[in-house]
């Protein structure tokens, strides 16, 4: 029996067909979403939290059955940094997994049972979108128009497809006074000539355009916009580049923080992003002089983002990760550091080995190729960008640079002037044909992860009865999950409630000792507890209720007599 | 004007006076009208200096006449002198809008009186909302300036507010105040119509109007509430304002309660049964104070923990700003209350703003930034010199009042509303603390600090008569059993007492007014025109601002925050132009493109820039300056 039931479980998998490989364009992300939520209304919900510049919307997909609002939630955001599409397809991916395996797996049905997964899988489509457009343009801003370069003018001096291939690649230009070079690791680069070790500079290098506005600048005011990954507070830099007016002044940025300010129940957030700290994980350092800014996990957090650092290696296998980004006005810093929720974050993507998949055979040549890789990191080259070339190389990928080519350029008359480089995109993002591959150990590693979170219950009961009408109470507050109740930044900004108890004592009764309402102190996870204790006179039903929204609730009624 | 009741003059008597008196302006010298004359009993005396006696005689037959005529006609012929009384200087003797300045008004009545004065100076006053407050009330703003010269919105401009902080009520009056007196003295006083003609006041009395109202009309005491009315929850309970004050004896103050203690700290003053004081170290109290009137609602050993509101719209602004485990107050993010976010849109639609001020109550200040010593570096030394030339000025005009730096002499503030101003938008602003201590008994200057309990109740009894405070008396407290309760009441401390409002406003506005004043006022000072060979011409121009804030602060032109000025100059083919970099020696920096409109990156207050061109052909030459703060000028020559 059993056998007939696994068997056709492995059916009923077969018939739902993995989203295609391939990257959705907000079109097709929509229609996906919508076709989704109307396939699994149980438990998949999409709403829109705003509308961008260009009319698009930024959905968010509510996973989970039952009262969603008021329970223990993450919050999953892809595309925070808009050229990362892949980011945002595995966040697809990650909600069709869910929404397929529920009442399937158990482990995901009592998962979704009991804990709300709310997933933002494009955090800024307008951007994004550009990936789908012609020409391509590598767009990290979305369209409010700001005056870059603050000359009254505004958007003046975009890029441009100067050789009209349809491609915004590079500009180099011969020049004596120009600080680049080619770099000597892989032609199609270039790299800035370092004096210090006797190289000069014979190139300006410039992004695709035209000085359309006539100041001898090129492309210094394009078209929008903020980058939202340098629009939160914390780190924030004040007239930088493309971080916007002030900290969140974007409809989109906005819209995601005011969702997690409206949303007590959210303990973690997790963000595909390049301020990574799934690799290395965050740590406790001493402040900086006297400033009272946090700047570094606390002291009772850091064992947390450590062991979740160690379980990513192990449950996704992924390793050789690029450096990661200190962020300066940062998402995934902010949740952490000023919304006060436990937060991971990882690039979606990086060339190191792909992962093992049962039939494409361009990942059989990577594997056999792989070893040779090894031999050139040894080489070494300060550019990350040689080695993801490389990588391409070793997989026999083609279409990734824009061979340098002479142009005739209308500003350059009397200069040597070539096109090519780095098609936008593919340093962040992999080859299509291969994302459902990709997605999994992320999509495994964010199941984990809700798993994670606090849960309490009410045991260990202790009634005493000291005297007629004269009754001792107490009773152990328990957090059975891995988290804490509330960690370092939830309770130092505040927005992250701890455990609230509240004693009904029942018409008539009285507290001679102990309160009507208390909040306690963060509880550890795997069993730590907090006892709470009162006298009560009097008789009959007394309730018990422990509440938080992070850490679930439990009720306990005792009869008196 | 505190007198409440004035003889109201026909409107058509005021209206043939100011025509008859523009008649004789245009007949005389314009200096001359300034210090023109005072009628007693239709006498006329001349004052001032007449240098030409052909001059005195025109006059004077000019004004016999017109006063001839119009003493026929009417009873009251003078603006200083009508059936209102001796006008004293300083303010309207017969007000087209009369307006108590001896109470404080709620939001409903201060729009009143905006459109009051609307109404009345039409070409002068421009009312309209900002935007919404979280209970969705207008955000009513004043734009104010002679609107038949020139777009107000193209005039270097001053923003001012009040009321940020909801129980520090008295700011909305002095911004009215500031309305009021520019609009009535407008015809009267040629130092307020040149301003008006030539600059632009944006003025918002309350940008706070819910919790305005909730202090006015609900239990508070004169601390509460700061916040807006947006809900939090304070303590953490996952409940929104669930013990908040109670009322108990429901006279609309909260007070203090007290409950009699053998082993209490605190005992009886033995100068005024009213106030309590510490016991001595040594010595048996016979009271314990149980905080401001409340019960605790919820059930959780706290009282009063959860008020409406909790956070601190002045700590929610975008520059410096920072989480609430640094700054107690601030809230999700900047911008967060919808009330400052209109008022952030109005300053970014507003690039001609270059001014800005800001009212709170109490302690007799006139503070600036920065807000925390971590922000020192962003004030620059030229700014600096420009803040301290008009904090001085504050200080002459202010007695009680002291010119301070917020995080060195008050306390640190991270994301303050005027920090923004400075930081985000390189405006100079001011943040006034209405209502000094140093009123109470106008003691020596250095005591300003020094006013203790026994002063302020001192006051009450012998100024008030003992209005300000509430008297003990008995309440059986639900929980505490048999209490007493008294106290000073909310609108007493850190508002100004009714006799003393109008002082405050004038003279706050008086500091205002030399802020706008010295806002940026460009000019084309000189234009040298010289001939070089081959028929070309050179032309520089100087271009001078005269006042003493620059067009560009030295936060604005670091950050690049308003555009260049603009210098142009029409007549003849520009071939190259630039700015001289050093006047004397003749240096020029060139710009190559578009040399027809050359960017200034900022004129100095007090200072000037010069300009100059190479041209061919031309023979008249006009050069245009364009300032987004500082206004537009232009100068032609033939040559």
């Amino acid at each position: 029996m059993k056998k007939i039931i696994l068997f056709l479980c492995v059916l009923c998998g077969n018939l739902f067909a993995e989203l295609p490989s391939k990257y959705h364009s907000y079109n097709d992300l929509s229609k996906f979403l919508k076709q989704l939520s109307s396939q699994y209304s149980s438990h998949i919900k999409v709403t829109s939290i705003a509308k961008t510049l260009k009319g698009n919307d930024v959905w968010i997909v509510t996973i989970g059955k039952g009262e969603t609002e008021n329970r223990k939630a993450i919050l999953v955001v892809g595309g925070i940094e808009a050229p990362q599409l892949v980011g945002s397809d595995h966040a697809l991916r990650f909600i069709e997994q869910l929404a397929q395996s529920y009442g399937k797996t158990d482990s995901i049905t009592k998962l979704l049972d009991n804990t709300t997964i709310y997933v933002i899988p494009r955090a800024n489509p307008d951007a994004s979108e550009s990936f789908f457009a012609k020409p391509l343009i590598e767009r990290e801003i979305n369209y409010n128009p700001y005056d870059d370069d603050r000359d009254a003018a505004v958007d003046e001096d975009d890029v441009d497809d100067v050789n009209k291939d349809g491609i915004i690649s590079w500009m180099r230009i011969k020049d004596s006074r120009g600080e680049w070079i080619v770099n000597p690791d892989d032609t199609r680069l270039m790299k800035k000539a370092d004096a210090g070790k006797g190289e000069k500079g014979i190139y300006r290098l410039l992004s695709e355009g035209i000085d359309n506005d006539k100041d001898e600048e090129w492309n210094e005011d394009g078209v929008g916009g903020t980058d939202f990954n340098r629009n939160f507070t914390f780190n924030y830099q004040f007239f930088g580049k493309n971080s916007g007016m002030h900290q969140i002044s974007e409809v989109e940025t906005k819209a995601i923080a005011d969702f997690v300010f409206n949303h007590s129940n959210i303990a973690l957030i997790f963000s595909f992003s390049s301020n990574d700290n799934l690799n290395s994980a965050w740590k406790n350092e001493p402040s900086k002089g006297d400033s009272p800014v946090i700047s570094s996990v606390t002291k009772e957090d850091e064992d947390y983002f450590g062991l979740i650092s160690k379980k990513f290696g192990e449950i996704t296998k992924l390793k050789d990760a690029p450096k990661a980004v200190k962020g300066e006005g940062a998402f995934a810093e902010w949740a952490y550091y000023h919304s006060g929720r436990w937060s991971f974050s990882v690039r979606p993507w990086w060339a190191g080995e792909i992962p093992k998949s049962k039939d494409t055979s361009v990942v059989k040549d990577s594997t056999k190729k792989s070893s040779d890789m090894k031999k050139d990191d040894k080489e070494k080259s300060d550019d990350p960008n040689v080695k993801i070339l490389k990588w391409y190389d070793t997989i026999g990928a083609k279409d990734v640079t824009v061979p340098w080519t002479k142009f005739n350029h209308p500003d350059f008359q009397n200069q040597e002037v070539e096109i090519g480089g780095v098609i936008p995109f593919v340093l962040s993002n992999p080859p299509a044909d291969s994302l459902n591959n990709y997605s999994k150990p992320f999509s495994n590693f964010i199941t984990y992860l809700a798993g994670q979170l606090a849960n309490i219950s009410l045991s260990n009961k202790k009634v005493e009865k000291i005297a007629d009408n004269v009754f001792r109470i107490s009773v152990d507050v328990v957090n059975n999950g891995y988290l804490p109740t509330n960690n370092g930044m939830g309770i130092k900004t505040r927005w992250v409630r701890n455990v609230r108890v509240m004693m009904d004592a029942g018409k008539g009764n009285s507290i001679s000792s102990g309160k009507t309402k208390q909040i306690l102190e963060p509880i550890k996870g795997s069993g730590g507890f907090k006892t709470v204790s009162w006298t009560v006179v009097g008789k009959g039903s007394i309730t018990i209720n422990a509440e938080s929204p992070v850490a679930g609730k439990a009720e306990l009624k005792i009869e008196l007599k | 004007m505190r007198s409440i009741k004035i003889n109201i003059i026909p409107k058509e008597n005021g209206v043939i006076m100011k025509n008859s008196i523009n008649v004789i302006s245009s007949e005389v010298p314009k200096e001359r009208t300034r210090n023109l004359i005072v009628v007693k009993n239709s006498k006329v005396r001349f004052f001032g200096s007449l240098s030409s006696p052909q001059n005195d005689y025109l006059l004077g037959v000019l004004l016999l006449l017109f006063f001839f005529v119009v003493s026929f006609s009417f009873a009251q012929q003078s603006k200083e002198f009508t059936a209102s009384g001796l006008k004293a200087m300083g303010g309207p003797n017969n007000p087209k809008v009369e307006i108590a300045w001896n109470r404080y008004y709620d939001s409903k009545q201060l729009y009143e009186i905006m459109k009051r004065i609307e109404k009345a100076y039409p070409n002068l006053v421009k009312v309209s909302s900002m935007g919404k407050s979280v209970e969705g009330k207008d955000m009513w703003q004043m734009t104010i300036s002679n609107f038949k010269n020139g777009n107000p919105d193209e005039k270097p401009a001053m923003y001012i507010d009040g009321n940020i902080h909801s129980n520090e009520v008295q700011g909305a009056e002095v911004v009215l105040y500031t309305a009021w007196y520019v609009t009535e003295l407008y015809d009267e006083v040629e130092w307020i119509k040149d301003l008006l003609d030539e600059k632009t006041l944006y003025i918002v009395p309350t940008i706070n109007p819910d919790a305005r109202d909730y202090f006015i009309y609900k239990p508070n005491n004169m601390h509460s509430p700061r916040s807006g009315m947006a809900k939090r929850d304070d303590d953490g309970d996952g409940e929104f304002n669930e013990d908040g004050y109670d009322d108990l004896d429901g006279d609309g103050n909260i007070v203090f309660m007290r409950i009699k203690d053998p082993n209490g700290r605190f005992k009886i003053d033995p100068t005024d049964p009213r106030l309590m004081i510490q016991a001595n170290a040594d010595e048996k109290g016979e009271y314990t104070l149980l905080g401001w009137e409340g019960i605790d609602n919820d059930g959780d050993g706290q009282v009063n923990e959860d008020n409406p509101g909790f956070y601190d719209p002045n700590r929610d602004w975008g520059w410096n700003w920072a989480p609430r485990y640094v700054q107690y107050g601030s809230d999700r993010y900047p911008f967060t209350q919808p009330e400052n976010q209109s008022i952030r849109n109005f300053f970014l639609s507003h690039s001609n703003i270059a001014a800005a001020q800001s009212f709170h109550n109490y302690g007799g200040m006139i503070l600036r930034g920065p807000g925390s010593k971590s922000d020192e570096g962003t004030y620059s030394r030229q700014d600096i010199q420009t803040y301290d030339f008009l904090g001085q000025l504050g200080e002459e005009q202010l007695p009680g009042y002291k010119y301070m730096i917020i995080w060195k002499d008050l306390y640190t503030v991270y994301g303050g509303e005027i920090e923004w101003f400075y930081g985000g938008r390189g405006i100079l602003s001011f943040t006034n603390e209405l209502w000094s201590e140093f009123d109470y008994f106008r003691r020596a200057k250095d005591s300003t600090r020094d006013v203790s309990q026994q002063d302020i109740y001192r006051f009450d009894k012998i100024m008030l008569f003992n209005e300000g405070v509430v008297p003990w008396k008995k309440y059986q407290h639900p929980q505490y059993g048999e209490i007493e309760i008294g106290g000073i009441k909310k609108a007493w401390t850190r508002t100004a007492p009714s006799f003393m409002i109008e002082d405050m406003c004038h003279r706050n506005m008086a500091f205002s007014l030399f802020h706008l004043y010295h806002t940026p006022k460009v000019s084309v000072d000189s234009i040298i025109v010289k001939n070089l060979s081959g028929g070309l011409k050179e032309v520089t121009a100087i271009i001078s601002n005269e006042r003493v804030i620059p067009t560009h602060t030295f936060q604005d032109e670091k950050n690049k925050i308003t555009r260049p000025d603009w210098i142009s100059l029409q007549g003849g083919k520009v071939l190259t132009g630039g700015v001289l970099e050093n006047r004397f020696l003749g240096i020029t920096k060139e710009q190559k493109n578009n040399p027809e409109r050359l960017n200034v990156e900022n004129i100095p207050g007090m200072g000037s820039v010069a300009v100059r061109w190479i041209v061919s052909g031309g023979n008249s030459f006009t050069v245009k300056v364009d300032s987004e703060k500082g206004g537009k000028a232009e100068k032609a020559i033939n040559n």
